[in-house]
């Protein structure tokens, strides 16, 4: 038998031929016992092949070939391209070039703000206790949520009174 | 490329702890409140939106402000204008906030004496000495 009809008759085992070729290999099989015993035991090795199960993947293996391919130095790219692909290893990188400098953004704005006035808006100041060494004055201690500032303040009798220079709740 | 990438992260994150262990600077911004008519200060324009929420007061004169570097345990003396001072003595760190007794005195009147726990983030208004037809305020922060 001739490689060439070996070779048709795989391609019309694939069904990659066309319908001349098709027509071709049928004569074949009709007139040529050899070629009609070859397309069965290809069958037969098909049908076998297909019935395995599945091959297993071996974790353990596949990363000691991770591990050895960081080894032996190749880029790293190369390992995010694997995880990420190609096109999404560069986007990868640009994100975490964003999320470096949006980081080193918010530090500049803690560190170049003014820190007095620039940060958190709740109250975080504790004050423990306040005396007043001014004969006839009180103290009142309030914090205001929606600018954080903690105000200490004096009443000083005929003086200024809180109460009086407050703005109303609703206000503040 | 990457290890660089983690030593800059590892020292802008502990940048700030590094900041904590030097002497804590100590700032005293004085203010006149009053109710008299005037253009604003832009010396103050940091704090006086914030103080025009707080107060009723429509107008906010600059008065003098004063700095002083303290020892996260120890004393130091804020001088401000018309006799004024803040003595501050420093008793170290409490959950972050520096730990702090801060006296003001006018001349030799103590007029405010209290501890306090002072945060970086957010100032501490001390106020209610009359001063002529206003107000003194202080606006006292850590930083």
């Amino acid at each position: 038998m001739k490689t060439r009809d070996q070779k048709l008759l795989s391609r019309a085992l694939d069904s990659e031929c066309s319908e001349a070729q098709r027509r071709t290999a049928d004569a074949l099989l009709a007139t040529d016992p050899d070629a009609k015993v070859l397309q069965e035991t290809w069958s037969e090795l098909g049908d076998r092949m297909r019935s395995l199960p599945a091959p297993v993947v071996d974790e353990e293996l596949a990363w000691m070939n991770v591990q050895r391919e960081i080894r032996s130095g190749r880029a790293e790219r190369e390992a995010l391209a694997g995880v990420f692909g190609p096109r999404l290893a560069w986007a990868f990188g640009l994100g975490l070039v964003l999320f470096a400098l949006s980081i080193l953004f918010v530090l500049r704005q803690e560190w170049t703000g003014d820190p007095r006035f620039a940060r958190s808006a709740t109250p975080i100041n504790q004050v423990e206790w306040v005396e007043t060494g001014i004969p006839g004055a009180t103290t009142m201690i309030f914090a205001d949520a929606s600018t954080g500032l903690t105000v200490v303040w004096m009443d000083v009798e005929n003086g200024v009174r809180i109460n009086d220079k407050l703005k109303p709740a609703e206000e503040t | 490329m990457k290890h660089l990438l983690i030593l800059i992260l590892l020292a802008v994150a502990l940048a700030p702890v590094r900041a904590h262990a030097d002497a804590v600077s100590v700032h005293a911004l004085m203010i006149e409140a009053s109710n008299a008519s005037g253009s604003p200060d832009r010396r103050l324009e940091q704090v006086e939106s914030k103080l025009r929420r707080v107060f009723q007061f429509t107008h906010y004169r600059y008065v003098g402000e004063g700095r002083t570097q303290a020892p996260e345990s120890g004393n130091a003396t804020i001088a401000l204008p018309g006799g004024h001072r803040l003595e501050v003595t420093t008793l170290g760190r409490r959950g972050g906030r520096l730990l702090a007794d801060i006296r003001w005195m006018r001349s030799r009147d103590t007029l405010l004496t209290m501890r306090v726990n002072l945060s970086d983030r957010a100032p501490i208004v001390l106020g209610g000495v009359p001063e002529g037809s206003g107000t003194l305020i202080v606006v006292l922060s850590a930083e």
